[in-house]
């Protein structure tokens, strides 16, 4: 048992359970192979992957960086007790709302850029009013967060008067 | 001596360490040097070192010193170090447990020549994982003040007061780093040290873990009852090809009529609780992003398979997401069936999740254990500091400052899935409600007339004119009788009038008052049998869902109609003129539009 360990690097339950998840997978993939476009599901599930990892989230991290050093927001950490420098918390009333923004266009970028072609005949309506809608919720949301900012500036430099910024 | 001489005398005694060449730690280590935190039993000068090393070594073969962190002046050193290694020997009373164990440590170490002033260290215990370190009162956690895990055995307390000896590590002359002493950070793209969030870590990880689970859970149940609801195992249900191996369980499994909205609230759960878990799955994928670029990539065979498990995990989940979020918006941009790609893919993925969580139940318990559940979101932005690198490869090596809180990070994404939340919910419930669904496919208004609902499949894709519909139109009836119906006829029969919602497999429902002719009324004058079953078809000539059957239950229940009313008055084109179907808790597009004929006959 020692001896399997050493060669596997695990337990036999470890090697079971893989080899139960992968046997599910492989009926699943059977199955889909039956429906005929098996080789576009197998694109596309590891076209998410890759799009996903090696594409958007890196680009995201990329847009992180610069937003961070344009807002002067990398310099040294707080001090316990003290507020966070401006730029951070610039730099989170942007980031956010943007964020979130993004992540709405991410899930709903076909209705907004009027990409889904079959929408009207299922619904009978057109697709027109979701660019608007996007925007318009992309807007609120940073008035809200420029409001909140400037609360939360406003309380900063009333508890810390004396502090150079 | 100057600080390079130092930090080179420091390098060369981990090199010793690293190496097992322990004889050479007398060239290093003086003959009156001190370890002011020595391990039970360890005597003074080199000797006491190398019998800790020694001690060390035999209990961890692969024992390995990484500095992190070395600031040195011209007297001291200052040493952040990790220590890793595997547990292959008894070490302080617990015997092997094959466990590799990881460690942080702190050393400074003061050079003089000549001086009363003493060394002074502090060795921040190890944490063996597991049963038997709990059961030994070690433990790690993140962010505390480092104390010592045991006393000093009694004779050997010092204080800095006590000690009248001095020490001296002497330098060795500059030499290259050893194998054994890793650069601390390396500069090159795809490798974790790029990553450098100090948010990052297994709590974070687990606790989007721990709040990704009950809505997967959701999402996988609803989805399969909602294939339940579609009766798959009767003729022309089928859209998605066959069950397989399921088949058996679809076959002794039937969706009751009951309560009418099941099928509506079983849709909205799904749907919802899809859209709340995307954040959180995204923030999941973040947060544990620079394991993809973890070395070695391959340990073992073990590895090897968890992480091909992984790519199931993560390809699984995004093309389920992916698919699943284009569908709601009629947006069809691959060359597959959706509904079995869709319903095949989330085994694929529920596969690989049950072996991802069987792995991962451990490290999220000692995430929990070691850092607290919620302490960590107490932190401010100023005490928001990494987790220790060696807790799990996710966590940067090189951390730069914090630039939002865990608090603050975890209060965004739960804020994004809640709104994502009340914006399907919007659609789903209806009503005034339906217009927080701003972006929502179904979160729009088509007026205040009694045929001004949701739409589902206008006349126009279906393929069905005003011709095919007009005066000359029949309902085809069969069983063991035939009869054809005009729709005058059909309206001259008792009608019924009942409030029943049209629930869609995409998650939004719509409930209005409907009057036709009940189903039993109908089988009952075609001659069926108690246990036949019902197929509709439709006026549309081609494309899914243009037939439907239905179960004796639902052909039996009071309130299944052939609806030719709607809100008191004529159906529209658009809404299945001359008429429709309408049985409760029934998938939406069973609710069979343009009904052109009704066969009532054996399963």
């Amino acid at each position: 048992m020692a001896g399997f360990a050493r060669l596997y690097g695990g337990g036999p339950l470890h090697l079971l359970s893989a080899l139960a998840s992968f046997a599910i997978a492989g009926y699943a993939a059977l199955r889909i192979r039956e429906l005929g476009a098996a080789g576009n599901v197998a694109v596309w599930f590891v076209g998410t992957i890759v799009v996903h990892d090696l594409l958007l989230l890196p680009l995201y991290s990329l847009v992180e960086r610069v937003a961070a050093r344009l807002a002067r927001a990398s310099s040294r950490p707080a001090r316990a007790g003290s507020p966070p420098p401006p730029g951070v918390l610039a730099l989170n009333h942007v980031r956010v709302p943007a964020m979130v923004s993004g992540l709405l266009f991410l899930l709903f970028f076909p209705s907004i850029l009027g990409r889904n072609e079959g929408y009207v005949g299922a619904s009978g309506l057109e697709t027109d009013v979701y660019l608007g809608r996007w925007l318009a919720l992309t807007g609120a949301l940073f008035v809200l967060s420029g409001v909140l900012y400037a609360v939360r500036r406003g309380r900063s430099r009333a508890a810390y008067p004396a502090v150079q910024r | 001596m100057s600080s390079a001489a130092n930090i080179a005398a420091l390098e060369r005694m981990a090199e010793c360490v690293n190496t097992g060449n322990l004889d050479a730690l007398d060239e290093v280590v003086d003959a009156d040097a001190i370890d002011h935190d020595p391990a039970p039993d360890q005597g003074g000068g080199p000797q006491g070192f190398k019998d800790c090393f020694v001690t060390l070594r035999t209990a961890f073969p692969d024992l390995e010193l990484a500095p992190v962190t070395v600031v040195a002046d011209d007297d001291h050193v200052a040493m952040a170090y990790t220590i890793t290694g595997t547990h292959e020997g008894e070490f302080m009373g617990i015997a092997a447990t094959g466990e590799r164990i990881s460690a942080r440590g702190c050393e400074i170490v003061r050079f003089r020549d000549g001086g009363e002033v003493p060394p002074a260290s502090q060795f921040r215990g190890i944490a063996l994982r597991g049963r038997r370190a709990a059961e030994q009162g070690y433990e790690q956690s993140m962010n505390t003040a480092s104390r010592p895990l045991r006393d000093p055995p009694d004779g050997q307390t010092r204080t800095c007061e006590d000690r009248p000896t001095r020490g001296r590590l002497r330098s060795a002359p500059r030499r290259p780093p050893a194998g054994g002493v890793r650069p601390a950070v390396s500069r090159s793209p795809f490798n974790r040290d790029v990553w450098r969030s100090p948010l990052r870590g297994p709590w974070l990880a687990s606790l989007l873990s721990a709040a990704l689970l009950p809505l997967l859970i959701l999402t996988a149940v609803t989805g399969f009852l909602s294939h339940v609801a579609y009766e798959t195992e009767l003729p022309g249900n089928a859209v998605g090809g066959s069950d397989g191996i399921l088949a058996p369980v679809y076959r002794a499994l039937d969706w009751p009529t009951g309560w009418a909205w099941l099928y509506a609230v079983n849709q909205s759960v799904h749907i919802v609780a899809g859209f709340a878990a995307a954040p959180i799955l995204l923030a999941k994928l973040w947060a544990v992003i620079p394991k993809l670029w973890e070395r070695p990539a391959v340990r073992s065979v073990a590895h090897a398979l968890e992480r091909l498990s992984l790519a199931l995990l993560v390809g699984g989940a995004l093309f389920v997401f992916v698919t699943g979020v284009f569908n709601i918006q009629i947006y069809y941009p691959w060359d597959f069936s959706f509904v079995p790609s869709h319903y095949w893919a989330s085994f694929v993925f529920l596969g690989a999740l049950a072996f991802h969580i069987a792995l991962k139940l451990g490290v999220m318990r000692r995430a929990f254990r070691d850092n607290g559940v919620v302490a960590p979101l107490r932190q401010d932005l100023a005490h928001t500091t990494a987790e220790a690198p060696a807790a799990s490869e996710s966590v940067p090596t090189d951390p730069k400052p914090a630039t939002i809180s865990r608090r603050g990070f975890v209060t965004v994404v739960g804020g994004t899935s809640l709104g994502l939340t009340v914006m399907m919910a919007g659609q789903s419930i209806g009503g005034p409600l339906r217009n927080l669904g701003v972006l929502a496919p179904r979160g729009r208004d088509y007026g205040s007339g009694p045929n001004d609902f949701q739409i589902n499949k206008t006349a126009v894709s279906a393929g069905v004119t005003t011709t095919d519909t007009g005066p000359s139109w029949t309902l085809e009836l069969s069983g063991a009788r035939q009869e054809m119906l005009t729709r005058d006829e059909l309206l001259v029969m008792k009608q019924s009038s009942h409030d029943l919602p049209i629930a869609c497999v995409e998650g939004w429902t719509t409930t209005q008052s409907w009057t036709g002719v009940p189903l039993r009324d109908l089988a009952r004058l075609a001659g069926a049998r108690q246990d036949d079953i019902l197929l509709v078809e439709s006026l549309q000539e081609s494309g899914s869902f243009r037939d439907a059957a239905l179960t004796p239950a639902q052909i039996s229940d009071p309130r299944s109609l052939l609806a030719l009313k709607v809100n008191g008055v004529d159906l529209s084109l658009d809404h299945g003129f001359p008429a429709r179907i309408i049985v409760p808790a029934l998938p939406g597009v069973h609710n069979t539009k343009w009904v052109a004929s009704m066969t009532f006959r054996s399963a």
